[in-house]
């Protein structure tokens, strides 16, 4: 889920021009403290460019921030009563004639340890089991299409997959990608990345009475094979001592399991047929450890749940750009395994713009320039006009427009208060916020974290999280390269009156597409920080 | 300016990708030597220096429900050199070989408690996964996760237009199901059985089934366990060409196998030579007469002896006129147990005493018998006494 947590920030920053983005999180635990937070996020990005007048969810722009349009769709399996619990009950192995029941355990029994993997409780995922994960995932999948084709038993998530998959048939016919993020260590996304592109062809088959399929030399797959980067609490016998825990994931063991997976990544005839492209991305030096250490037990899913990201996981959603936005590579007979190498100093990985879209056509310097301009903004809310320190609705966005109105733009004034303050939240999520004195890192925070003291395209002084630091940061210079330094404001005025002042010069384009006022608003100021970072000439 | 150090974001293997191409995504050159060579902790023992660490449970993260068999044949393709030192996947991978020649050897040396039981993969009510009552009922559902895989997990003996469905042998020994057939590594044993009988190819501390190599085996296990191999090595051309209907992707390679087969048995030999006893490739026993198992498998593990007879002597070559068959066709089952009856000195006398017995009622027969089988104890009591 933080992949994708990930890939929501490459849309605000503007990386997928002019593209409407069908999104579907998969997940067996509704309840999800990490999926919970993405979900929350794309709402919020939906939310923002919406518009009383304008479609749901807004429309597509170029040259802007939150320039695609992102659709929600989500599907969680039910595991919830005791008839649902764990594989025994699920399959219903109790049940039928003798001869039935017993063939069903003799091949259960082969395959799956009778009293471990067929009896934990599956309302937390499947616990790094992927082999019992990937056949459950399948056939919760199946299950969803035939309830929608018989007209029983259909919950919400049903219908939310079944737009989803709509929406897949129709772009398939013409030629769709669908890009998967996931890692091969945990259990959820480990389970379901070889069985998606089969068990989405299988619903439309389903749902269309046999009529339509997925071809998959028309909609292609893509997908990360994100192997482990985290360390967590080992779980003790005392917490594994339950039928219900007699199986919870321990991350000691995720390099071996990583291995085994990769093994099977590269030779299964299903997944060289299904994928195109798969993108091996790692972490060579040493795992940080994620939660709480002070927590009684191993958290295996639920509210709880919520890791901090990772700089991998950024990464990860740069395939996903790489996938979606590459013109060749699509001809292979089997799957492509990609990875990708980085400057490495010190024990630690120098990070460049060009590592992470690479540098053909200056798309380096565009993701620079967007990146840049994005956190820009949010120092300029945050930190410059204090939404991070103060729940006033004056505060934020709310009080950079009126500093607007007083340099004489006042075209934008209609914004309301709400909407300032979902913009407000954003960046907060972005980049960070405080709750009274505690501080929060936001998603680019936490990136940077995981690769100091490896440099980070920015100078350290852009993510401090000192109160008095932050009050006197310059929002105008927070890259490492000075040439990307907004212009200095010359005497008795600084860079960001100078900002100012160019917003003053520049305004929304045509090309950009925008038309509400708030889409006219982020692409004003998207063109004032571009003229002021000075990448592109 | 000196250039720039790169390292591949990718997990840690001796073999990683190496950085050449800056800000580019590249294809991972080797990828088996990659994978291979990734770097896992050794999880042998506990932070507390004490309890071992099973591998067979934590090996969880290959994402098919067929890991268990697959993993069976990673092994079989991955370990080269059983004597190098190995860690973590391999040393797991090591272990699942052991487990795989015990299996073999249990069916060798024991095949008269072998029990061979197909299991069709598809839904008991005969329905496909779009009707079926219970979509997630194992049979189907396992069937349904064979996916691209469906047509190699078929016996492509049967005619054309025979229907073709995918299904598992699975093997019971004593009643208990300790493993299965698999196209892809012929045999592999289940997650849970454990033995807890005393037998050379049963690891004592573990119950698992293990290399009887590392075990007290005598010559004449040996001898049967290396001429059931020799079988097997002898097979797997005419079994591999049951599949040559298959798309090429799909077809299997049994080289690693066949390597492994008959490293085994050279390994018996050295085995042998090292206890003194003559190598069984010198002199080779007889092959185990197993006829447990169904087609195709039967190709690879069943042997029938062919002998040649010809006016009531019989011959192991063929000739002119010798007619050709199989022993364990015309011979009694192995099971089958000897009773003699004895009718005592009238019988001796009279050619036709046993018409004569039958003209009686049944009451007069039994009655007979048991006189006659009173004489008899009576007879040797007698005899006992005397040599006493």
């Amino acid at each position: 889920m933080r992949c994708l947590e990930a890939f929501t920030h490459l849309c605000a920053i503007g990386m997928f021009d002019n593209q409407e983005i069908e999104i579907l999180t998969l997940d067996t635990d509704q309840l999800n403290g990490n999926k919970a937070k993405t979900e929350n996020l794309l709402e919020l990005y939906s939310r923002i460019k919406t518009s009383e007048s304008g479609p749901k969810g807004g429309t597509p722009n170029a040259n802007t921030f939150f320039s695609a349009k992102l659709n929600l769709h989500r599907f969680w399996t039910n595991y919830s009563g005791s008839a649902r619990a764990n594989y025994k009950s699920l399959s219903k192995l109790a049940e039928g004639s003798p001869e039935k029941q017993k063939a069903n355990k003799l091949v259960s029994d082969l395959f799956l340890d009778e009293n471990s993997v067929q009896e934990f409780n599956l309302a937390h995922g499947y616990r790094a089991q992927t082999h019992l994960g990937s056949h459950l995932m399948y056939h919760a999948i199946i299950d969803s299409a035939r309830n929608l084709a018989s007209g029983t038993n259909i919950e919400t998530q049903d219908q939310e997959l079944e737009v989803f998959m709509n929406k897949l048939n129709d772009a398939g016919k013409l030629g769709a990608r669908v890009f998967v993020f996931g890692s091969i260590f945990g259990g959820t996304g480990a389970s379901s990345i070889p069985v998606l592109p089969k068990a989405f062809q299988d619903f439309i088959k389903i749902r269309s009475g046999g009529k339509s399929t997925l071809d998959f030399s028309k909609t292609k797959f893509g997908s990360t094979l994100l192997t482990e980067y985290f360390t967590f609490k080992k779980p003790d016998a005392k917490q594994m001592s339950t039928k219900d825990d007699s199986v919870i994931a321990d991350s000691s063991f995720f390099p071996l399991n990583s291995q085994a997976a990769l093994q099977f990544y590269q030779n299964d005839p299903t997944v060289q047929r299904t994928y195109k492209t798969m993108y091996h991305i790692g972490w060579p030096i040493e795992s940080k450890k994620m939660g709480d250490e002070k927590e009684s037990s191993t958290i295996t899913g639920g509210e709880k749940q919520k890791n901090p990201c990772h700089f991998t996981e950024m990464v990860c959603a740069c395939a996903g750009y790489d996938f979606f936005t590459k013109t060749s590579g699509f001809d292979v007979e089997k799957t492509e395994y990609l990875y990708k190498a980085i400057e490495f100093k010190d024990n630690s990985f120098n990070v460049n713009f060009n590592d992470f879209v690479g540098h053909e056509n200056k798309a380096g310097e565009t993701f620079a320039n967007r990146l840049g301009a994005l956190f820009s903004l949010a120092h300029i809310v945050l930190t410059k006009n204090e939404a991070a320190f103060s729940t006033d609705e004056k505060a934020g966005m709310r009080a950079f427009i009126t500093q607007l109105e007083q340099a004489k733009l006042p075209m934008y004034s209609s914004i309301s208060n709400e909407e300032c303050a979902e913009l407000n939240n954003y960046f907060k999520s972005f980049a960070y916020s405080f709750d009274s004195e505690q501080f929060h890192p936001g998603w680019i925070y936490q990136v940077r974290s995981t690769v100091a003291p490896g440099s980070f395209m920015f100078d350290s002084k852009a993510f401090t999280s000192n109160p008095k630091e932050l009050k006197g940061l310059d929002v105008g210079a927070l890259f490492s390269d000075t040439q990307n330094h907004w212009p200095d404001g010359g005497f008795m005025s600084d860079r960001y009156n100078k900002f100012v002042k160019t917003l003053i010069e520049v305004s929304p384009e045509d090309t950009q597409r925008v038309n509400t006022t708030k889409e006219k608003f982020m692409a004003h100021i998207y063109n004032a920080i571009t003229k002021s970072q000075n990448f592109i000439n | 300016m000196p250039e720039k150090s790169l390292k591949a974001l990718a997990i840690k293997s001796k073999s990683n990708p190496p950085g050449r191409s800056e800000y580019k995504w590249d294809v991972i050159p080797e990828l088996d030597n990659f994978t291979k060579n990734i770097v896992i902790p050794e999880l042998g023992i506990e932070k507390d220096g004490t309890a071992k660490v099973d591998i067979g449970t934590i090996v969880s993260g290959m994402p098919t429900v067929y890991a268990r068999a697959n993993l069976f044949r990673n092994a079989l393709d991955t370990v080269t050199d059983k004597e190098a030192e190995v860690s973590g996947l391999l040393r797991f991978y090591l272990s699942l070989i052991n487990e795989w020649r015990g299996l073999i050897s249990c069916i060798a040396l024991n095949y008269k408690d072998i029990e061979v039981q197909r299991v069709k993969l598809q839904y008991s009510d005969g329905k496909s996964i779009f009707e079926t009552e219970n979509v997630y009922e194992p049979l189907g559902a396992f069937g349904n996760m064979l996916f691209e895989r469906k047509p190699l997990w078929c016996d492509q003996t049967l005619a054309v237009n025979e229907e073709k469905i995918p299904f598992i042998d699975v093997i019971t020994f004593k009643g208990q199901v300790i493993g299965a057939t698999s196209p892809d590594s012929f045999l592999f044993t289940s997650v849970g059985y454990k033995i807890t009988e005393k037998l050379p190819f049963v690891d004592v501390n573990s119950g698992k089934l293990t290399d009887p190599r590392l075990s007290d085996i005598q010559p004449e296990q040996l001898l049967a366990i290396h001429a059931f191999v020799q079988n097997m090595i002898n097979k797997i051309d005419p079994f591999k060409n049951t599949f040559n209907n298959l798309d090429n992707f799909l077809r299997p390679n049994y080289s690693s196998i066949n390597r492994n087969l008959v490293d085994w048995l050279k390994e018996m030999d050295d085995l042998a030579a090292s206890k003194g006893w003559i190598k069984p490739s010198q002199k080779p026993g007889s092959t185990p007469e197993v006829s447990a198992f169904l087609a195709p498998f039967s190709i690879l593990f069943n042997h029938s002896t062919e002998l040649f007879g010809v006016e009531g002597v019989i011959y192991s070559e063929a000739d002119t006129g010798r007619v050709s068959f199989k022993p364990s066709e015309l011979l009694l089952p192995p099971t089958t147990e000897v009773i003699q009856f004895r009718f005592g000195g009238d019988a001796e006398k009279d050619k036709n005493f046993l018409s004569v017995q039958f003209d009686d009622d049944q009451d007069t027969i039994t009655k007979r018998m048991f006189a006659e089988e009173r004489f008899y104890r009576d007879e040797k009591n007698t005899r006992d006494n005397k040599l006493v």
